[in-house]
């Protein structure tokens, strides 16, 4: 249970940190806050020669709002608001901030299932998602969120959209060479309706299953847009393309059921020591059906806020 | 930029309770082996030392983190606080007092590191019980069943 040897080597600059991934002999893996890293080393699940510790570039440590108009992200067209997150801000520091950020409240809720706050005050943003484990949360938040990872290397700068980020189990976009700098998070409308469910054995576990979803009503209450994410059941986090099938339409119970069985026929589903193929089925349609119906209530709720604050 | 070679034992000096600690180490060499082995520090205690169990952790900077997953070389520019130097502080008494009153321990092995993070988290603060559960849930605990351990967090807030 302890790490095997490795170059230990700290970088002062974003630019030193470039040059050292640059050198492919060199193989080196980039520590940011540890949480996942750290286990896979004191278990040696992986041996890397050299360790690059990035905790003291602070330029990557802050997070902010922009409003900008993304490739890629047409459908949130014309300017979106996205959170800003540098890969080095803590966990804790962003669960801290969407507290205050009505916006965020998603993250928020979503943060509050990642580990304890002993590993969120350390774990980074960035590192979670570069990790990419199938059943993280921060990984379905960022894909149903939708939003892009800026990443760069000596070559230059490249975004990627969080629909092409994650590959396969713990395998990302990101290359050899690169660095996952910062990544944008779509910040849903004050009127959007949210809902984030999981589903785990114990508190701080990885989750069983997990779904989040984002939903925008219109007022004729019909459903304008809206989007689901699963985590924990494939080899990275997924949209369920079937709950567009209700856009354009007036909210009901059972036709919420059918759409997240559609859903659920189309992935597969294995047993593992957890659970059993068709428990997992069954939770899947359960935790579809009801991130859609609290999303729905939330965006209700929201709009019969919105009507208050204007009269 | 520093760069430490694998096998090479370098010079590091770390802030711990408000002592300086300088020895020679590995750069693989993790915060919680650090204390115990270089500093005699070992109320730190070592379960699972892979981030699950909780026993080894200690206060960085004043924020409660598993020492098991954390290099000692780089935490250089920070200050550490165990369970012996948070035996030292003016809470410790009253935290003391309360985990004894609820039968907050029986073998007493996860003990210093939720005084760690209860010091760091909840004593003196407004938590909901919803957060002293999360932060508790940082811990396992094979003894006590959790429900001595909760009251007495809960007179601490």
């Amino acid at each position: 249970m302890k790490p095997s040897a490795f170059d230990y080597i700290r970088v002062d600059t974003l630019d030193e940190a470039l040059s050292v991934l640059a050198d492919s002999n060199l193989e080196a893996k980039v520590l940011a806050g540890g949480q996942s890293l750290l286990p896979v080393l004191n278990m040696r699940l992986a041996q890397p020669k050299a360790l690059i510790d990035i905790n003291r570039l602070a330029a990557l440590a802050t997070l902010g709002q922009v409003e900008t108009n993304l490739t890629g992200v047409a459908a949130y067209s014309p300017a979106t608001t996205f959170l800003k997150v540098g890969a080095l801000v803590r966990q804790r520091q962003l669960e801290r901030y969407a507290l205050e950020e009505p916006r965020a409240e998603l993250i928020h809720t979503a943060l509050t299932y990642v580990g304890h706050p002993q590993t969120r005050n350390q774990g980074t943003v960035g590192g979670s998602l570069a990790h990419a484990d199938p059943s993280a949360e921060l990984p379905l938040l960022f894909l149903t969120l939708g939003g892009t990872a800026i990443m760069q290397s000596t070559r230059g700068e490249r975004q990627v959209a969080a629909e092409q980020f994650f590959q396969s189990y713990f395998t990302t976009a990101i290359k050899p060479d690169e660095m996952l700098t910062k990544t944008l998070w779509r910040l849903p409308a004050p009127d959007e309706g949210i809902a984030f469910k999981e589903y785990r054995r114990r508190h701080g576990d990885f989750a069983l299953l997990a779904a989040a979803c984002t939903m925008k009503i219109g007022s004729d209450r019909t459903v304008q847009h809206v989007r689901v994410g699963l985590g924990g059941l494939a080899d990275t986090p997924l949209l369920v393309d079937e709950v567009r099938e209700l856009v354009g339409e007036h909210w009901a119970k059972e036709r919420v059921r059918t759409v997240a069985e559609a859903g659920v026929n189309r992935l597969d589903f294995a047993d593992d020591y957890q659970a059993s193929s068709s428990y997992r089925r069954q939770l899947a349609t359960v935790l579809i059906s009801s991130v859609l119906d609290a999303a729905y209530e939330d965006a209700t709720a929201k709009e019969g806020n919105h009507g208050v604050d204007q009269g | 930029m520093e760069w430490i070679k694998a096998d090479t034992l370098t010079p590091v000096t770390l802030h711990v309770n408000g002592r300086q600690y300088r020895t020679a180490i590995e750069p693989r060499m993790l915060l919680s082996d650090f204390l115990r082995q270089e500093c005699g520090l070992t109320g730190t205690h070592v379960g699972c030392e892979h981030g699950v169990c909780g026993a080894c952790t200690v206060l960085v900077s004043g924020e409660a983190v598993r020492s098991c997953l954390m290099l000692a070389v780089s935490v250089t520019d920070a200050e550490i606080t165990t369970i012996e130097g948070l035996a030292k502080h003016p809470d410790f008494p009253a935290v003391y007092q309360a985990f004894t009153e609820n039968h907050a321990l029986q073998c007493g092995f996860c003990t210093p590191g939720i005084v760690a993070s209860a010091m760091a988290e909840v004593v003196g603060r407004k938590k909901k019980d919803k957060e002293i559960v999360d932060v508790l849930s940082g811990h396992l605990c094979r003894c006590t069943g959790y429900h001595g351990i909760l009251s007495a967090l809960r007179e601490l807030t």
